[in-house]
């Protein structure tokens, strides 16, 4: 077989089997948080802060960091498996673990609720959610970053 | 429809939405060389299928004999699997902050150019889901 195109269907398989994992975990999240147990058709938004998509999107964006960073980093491994292992866990793992929609979802959900359990308005609320999300992702994203560096200045992988 | 089964319909959606989302960030890269384009278009486009997704199940939860499976079953793959796969928000983050320092002014309009057009293309795709199947 062609050799790019071989390397173009062990990227894309190695982005399917990461994004699927990545999806199934985030489902998994929503479903034990908003949900009753692994039944994700139980899964109850109305009236509650949106948790796990925050949770989510945070632990992701530290994950993708440090995914990033340390492809950045390793020198020892061949070309190719690197970028092999960059994908997986890059674009398919931790880029279908977090999301945008359910975000987005959730934003104009709590824009829209009659009544909540807290105590302050839903447009406070929208802004609560905005700016942890925003806020909390940038600030994950950069400790990636910061471990990445870390790690590799102290000699390991 | 089994519990596994809708768990399966998710990691089915899930790996569709990421392989478009990769090829689409990949070709961004190739061509701009950068990912940003692609991962602002993949949240906004994202986000009007799940709008229209969910103007199409609401009209079908309204039909008296309205099919709960297949409901079920498009909820699992195209509105948990595929959109929430295929729009990311780890790959926003990380741009965000490659801006951050130097170019803020563009990281701010990156931010609210997402969050904005991420949240119009949401109630779009309701509007035009709905006029769509309600008439």
């Amino acid at each position: 077989m062609d050799k790019s195109l071989r390397r173009i269907l062990v990227l894309s398989g190695a982005v399917m089997v990461g994004g699927a994992l990545g999806a199934v975990c985030r489902v998994l999240i929503a479903s034990a948080i908003h949900g009753q147990g692994l039944d994700f058709t139980t899964i109850q938004m109305q009236g509650n802060f949106p948790f796990a998509t925050l949770i989510v999107n945070i632990v992701g964006s530290f994950g993708l960091g440090l995914i990033v960073g340390l492809y950045a980093s390793q020198s020892q491994r061949s070309e190719n498996a690197r970028e092999t292992w960059l994908i997986v866990m890059g674009a398919g793992f931790f880029g279908s673990f977090t999301t945008f929609s359910a975000f987005t979802y959730e934003l104009v959900n709590l824009w829209s609720w009659h009544e909540h359990a807290y105590a302050i308005s839903n447009q406070a609320l929208v802004v609560v959610s905005g700016l942890t999300h925003l806020a909390g992702g940038l600030f994950a994203a950069s400790m990636g970053f910061v471990v990445a560096m870390k790690w590799r200045l102290s000699g390991g992988e | 429809m089994s519990l596994v089964a809708l768990w399966l319909l998710v990691a089915i959606g899930g790996s569709l939405g990421a392989l478009l989302r990769f090829w689409l960030s990949r070709f961004s890269a190739w061509r701009w060389g950068t990912a940003i384009p692609a991962t602002l278009t993949v949240n906004v486009v994202g986000s009007i299928i799940l709008g229209i997704g969910l103007a199409i199940s609401s009209y079908y939860q309204s039909m008296p004999c309205g099919d709960n499976e297949i409901n079920w079953s498009s909820y699992a793959m195209l509105e948990l699997g595929f959109v929430g796969g295929f729009t990311t928000f780890s790959a926003f983050a990380v741009e965000l902050r490659g801006l951050v320092p130097t170019y803020w002014v563009r990281a701010l309009l990156y931010m609210l150019a997402s969050v904005l057009g991420s949240v119009a293309g949401l109630i779009i795709g309701y509007i035009v889901g709905g006029t769509v199947m309600y008439g």
